[in-house]
């Protein structure tokens, strides 16, 4: 089996994991490899964005990261998890997350990479703020965003 | 007196006005107890908490409100998580 779970700050190589992931699962009786990849939109509500800067709570974040994934990979069924979520500035269409999970089957390579994404999204302390053409915005949860005074040092 | 620290994440931080702040608290002061305290002595944070759920975590891991500090607790303040996509 073969998990990993990293925060990091650059971009990963997706085709040498894909290729590395086919070649060590197929070994163990996997045959599906299910990947993720979420990146950052560049129009949200009308108006452009121009980056988003992550940050996360070390090293809550990544034990908290790592937790899901081990917990996830020992489900039936599961031959690899890997995940990778980047911190720092992060400008539209680049990559923020990326999830890779091999299985015995498809149905349970999706099920898990989709279990896994919702879990990261809600329980691990990484947050975002967005930056667009209207000014800042704290996105809170799922999606909520809240406007940034940072002359002021309050929120609106 | 208990020393402890507050990390301020995400909006919290412009709420406070920076990152982390050390505070001395008296002996037996609870989670709750800190937390009216910093309602009251930082403005916002009231208004922040009316609009969304407030996250508190003691050196990474949720504690009741009846826990009581000890010396060299990390008490983080966040909005929920904002990861993924």
């Amino acid at each position: 089996m073969v998990i990993e779970a990293k925060i990091i700050e650059d971009k990963i190589d997706v085709n040498k994991i894909v290729k590395e992931l086919m070649e060590e699962s197929s070994s163990l009786g996997g045959g599906a490899l299910v990947s993720f990849i979420g990146f950052v939109k560049g129009k949200v509500n009308e108006h452009i964005v121009k980056e988003l800067v992550y940050e996360a709570y070390m090293p809550y974040a990544l034990n908290k990261l790592k937790e899901i994934v081990y917990e996830e990979a020992r489900r039936t069924g599961i031959i690899s998890i890997k995940v990778y979520h980047r911190i720092g500035r992060i400008e539209p269409g680049e990559p923020t997350i990326y999830i890779f999970v091999t299985a015995i089957s498809r149905r349970i390579a999706f099920d898990t990479a989709s279990r896994v994404l919702e879990r990261v999204k809600h329980e691990v302390p990484i947050f975002k703020l967005e930056r667009r053409d209207d000014g800042e915005y704290w996105v809170v949860g799922d999606g909520k965003r809240i406007k940034r005074v940072r002359d002021k040092g309050k929120v609106m | 007196m208990v020393r402890i620290k507050i990390k301020a994440l995400s909006l919290l931080k412009d709420v406070i006005g920076k990152d982390h702040i050390d505070l001395e608290v008296p002996f037996g002061t609870t989670l709750k107890e800190l937390i009216n305290k910093l309602a009251h002595d930082y403005k916002g944070l009231a208004g922040i908490m009316e609009k969304i759920e407030l996250i508190v975590l003691v050196n990474g891991e949720k504690r009741s409100l009846d826990y009581k500090l000890v010396d060299g607790d990390e008490v983080a303040l966040m909005p929920p998580a904002s990861g993924g996509l």
